[in-house]
């Protein structure tokens, strides 16, 4: 589960309504997303891959 | 004297990258030599999580993910060596996993009180590092009494859910600013960093917002 990050380009955040869009800065950072918080390495990611290719998570 | 930089961050007391984030961020604040306010905002990442759970982590994300036990123990490796990186000893074999709401409206508690970062503090330790309970009432009251916060007022507005519509609206506001993940730091309520990056960057931000401040004085 990779996470979309920022890059030099600086994009910003779509979903912002209320409040000005925010500039995102940095590289790729680790974070939990949903009840998951691990970045796998590559190897794992394509186990964690086929998994949601296979409609299994 | 320069006005300080707000920072809020977003962030659950069981994700582990909050906790490495928060290390990194305190490191970048002594990077940077300016004045800045931190406010923590509750985001849950697993609402529906019962509070007593009856399983590890790894048996949680196992279920909940369909991810294969033996590929969950090199995961959690991988995180707690990290974590160790950054001078945090997680401890998976005694974690809790549990619901977060009612640590989080202890946040808010305590942020009334003006101890909202202490609290912060010693309800990741307690869950990452000292294998204590961060779900139940009680529980929570114990170690809100431990930074010195009245234990019968919080077990009072813990029962009463005094904070919990303030809970709820820190994860609308997630949802307005469009965050996905945590940790999520939003500064001067312009630049948003998601995850828990390197020291530098975060004193770069800081760096940055505090030279755009300087142009418009």
């Amino acid at each position: 589960m990779e996470l979309s990050t920022a890059t030099g380009s600086l994009p910003t955040v779509p979903a912002a309504t209320k409040f000005q869009p925010l500039t995102l800065m940095g590289d790729a950072g680790a974070a939990c997303v949903g009840d998951f918080c691990e970045i796998p390495e590559p190897r794992q990611q394509a186990v964690v891959n086929d998994l949601i290719d296979s409609g299994n998570i | 004297m320069s006005e300080a930089i707000k920072v809020d961050i977003w962030s659950d007391v069981q994700c582990p990258w909050c906790y490495i984030g928060k290390r990194k961020f305190e490191a970048a604040q002594q990077l940077f030599d300016g004045e800045v306010e931190v406010e923590y905002h509750s985001f849950e990442l697993a609402p529906d999580t019962p509070v007593d759970f009856d399983g590890t982590p790894a048996d949680y994300l196992s279920q909940r993910k369909g991810i294969p036990l033996e590929q969950v123990g090199p995961m959690l490796d991988r995180v707690i060596g990290i974590a160790a990186d950054v001078g945090l000893d997680y401890n998976y074999d005694d974690i809790h996993q549990t619901n977060t709401v009612k640590a989080h409206e202890l946040l808010h508690f305590a942020k009334s009180k003006g101890r909202q970062l202490d609290m912060k503090e010693r309800l990741l330790k307690a869950y990452f590092v000292d294998g204590a309970h961060v779900g139940r009432i009680e529980d929570l009251a114990d170690l809100a009494a431990e930074i010195g916060l009245d234990r019968a007022e919080v077990v009072s507005a813990l029962e009463a859910n005094t904070f919990l519509a303030d809970v709820k609206a820190d994860v609308a506001l997630a949802g307005e600013y469009g965050i996905q993940g945590v940790p999520f730091f939003v500064i001067d309520g312009k630049y948003g960093i998601s995850g828990a990056q390197d020291s530098q960057t975060f004193a770069n931000a800081l760096e940055q917002v505090r030279s755009e401040k300087a142009e418009v004085q």
